[in-house]
């Protein structure tokens, strides 16, 4: 007897058939792979918000435990006399590089105040350090074109890292005389950073779309714009406003140097607006160097 | 025989996605780096309450090592270009896709730093510096979500060498 040994081959449906289950193991593996993946990049990702979260209050939450205001006081007799002895101190030639920010042309609409004189609008806060720096050059700029009365002076915010305490004048009570132009000045916030001002449609329009909604902004008769700080807010650290006072009206010193050269630009920014009167003021030597510097920007 | 090709089997979205991301991370770093460089350019950004762009750009720790942060985010995201690149997200190098992953990782590590800079030391917060935190945070939750969905394979396969692993 003969045994016979049935060979079966292996025919294409049956290739087909374990391709088939090959794949689905496959898929089911790589579904499997990517949930598991998921779950952990979801759970990163997670982790990495909470991180962030966390971080950004504890910030919020330090904020409101160390608010400082500091007072605004009349200014002393020592701050309104430097300014007035400043005012005549118009030969130092400003060297731009060093001004942060100095103004920049505008091509806009002309800006006149309530008299019909082209207006110094002036739009800034009493915590923020880049205005305590400004306001003494501009105190000194304006009155060289009238009377600035009633200023008083105080510091920025204690905890405002980009300049604590840095001492300044504060414009929130000024008055302003003069034949040439007209001033408005507005400290929009307090030192806690509480709204203490109202801005007309106009002023805040211009605030907004001229000057960024940036403090300081001040706007030269729609001439010319300076938004931000003259100078470094570190020039002023750790002084008091007699102090600063005892500067202005030293050139040799820093301070001094740098707030009259500030002075002399925003002047020269005035001299633009109101058609360069007084002439004694805007052909002095560093009104005329400041003047040619601005119109350089202007080109 | 058939030759088989590994490919990483990244979504087809990763590569166009990240490489967006990264555009817009770089013209907001150019835009911080230019005006951290030339001071007669001020950011165009509002000084209202804790928003201050201008406090955080000057402020000390603008710098790290002495170079400016904004310089090196941009130098971050010419950096993630590569890794980005199609051909990088379509190979199934095991390197590739967990140095893209580390990578990116090292960006949200240096966000984290900033924002605790921005809201804890300087109590400032600077919109545009934002702007490229939230960018470089959504490019690497990305990343990360597409390299999940990333699980490589071979693009062709040989039958034969499936049937020999189906009989064992």
């Amino acid at each position: 007897m003969t045994t016979m040994t049935l060979r079966i081959p292996t025919t294409k449906p049956a290739k087909m058939a374990a391709t088939e289950r090959i794949a689905a193991q496959r898929a089911a593996q790589q579904r499997a792979d990517r949930k598991r993946n998921l779950l952990v990049a979801g759970g990163g990702v997670l982790a990495v918000v909470l991180v962030i979260g966390g971080i950004v209050f504890a910030g919020l939450s330090s904020k409101k435990s160390s608010t400082t205001i500091h007072p605004v006081v009349a200014a002393s007799d020592t701050v309104t006399n430097a300014i007035n002895a400043a005012v005549p101190l118009t030969s130092t030639a400003p060297d731009l590089s060093t001004v942060t920010g100095p103004p920049k042309p505008l091509t806009g609409a002309a800006l006149t105040g309530t008299s019909g004189k082209p207006e110094v609008l002036y739009i800034g806060a009493e915590f923020c350090p880049y205005c305590a720096v400004t306001r003494w050059p501009l105190a000194i700029a304006l009155s060289r074109f009238g009377t600035l009365s009633n200023l008083q002076t105080t510091y920025s915010a204690a905890n405002d890292s980009a300049g604590p305490n840095t001492p300044t004048l504060d414009f929130s009570h000024a008055t302003y005389k003069s034949d040439y132009i007209d001033f408005t000045g507005i400290e929009y916030e307090d030192g806690a950073q509480k709204v203490i001002a109202t801005l007309t449609p106009q002023q805040a329009s211009l605030f907004q779309s001229v000057g960024g909604g940036f403090f300081p902004f001040i706007d030269f008769g729609g001439k010319w714009v300076q938004s931000g700080a003259t100078y470094p807010t570190a020039t002023l650290a750790g002084l008091t406003p007699d102090a600063v006072a005892a500067q202005l009206t030293n050139s040799s010193s820093k301070i001094g140097s740098t707030i009259q050269a500030g002075a002399n630009v925003f002047t020269a920014a005035i001299c633009s607006m109101d058609g360069d009167k007084p002439a004694s003021v805007c052909t002095a030597t560093g009104v005329a160097a400041a003047t040619t510097a601005l119109a350089s920007l202007a080109k | 025989m058939v030759s088989s090709t590994r490919q990483s089997g990244a979504p087809v979205w990763a590569a166009p996605v990240c490489l967006l991301l990264t555009a817009i991370g770089i013209g907001l770093a150019t835009y911080l780096t230019i005006a951290h460089y030339d001071t007669h350019i001020p950011l165009v950004c509002a000084a209202k309450g804790a928003i201050d762009c201008q406090a955080v750009t000057t402020s000390p720790q603008s710098k790290v090592f002495g170079l400016p942060v904004a310089l090196l985010g941009l130098a971050y995201f010419v950096g993630m270009i590569p890794w980005n690149l199609p051909v990088a997200w379509r190979s199934a190098d095991p390197r590739i896709k967990f140095g893209r992953l580390l990578y990116g990782l090292s960006g949200i590590g240096f966000v984290c730093y900033l924002v605790y800079a921005e809201a804890v030391i300087i109590k400032k917060i600077c919109l545009w510096c934002t702007g490229v935190h939230i960018t470089t945070l959504i490019l690497f939750v990305v990343t990360v979500f597409a390299s999940a969905l990333a699980i490589p394979h071979d693009a062709a396969i040989d039958d034969d060498d499936d049937l020999e692993d189906s009989d064992d």
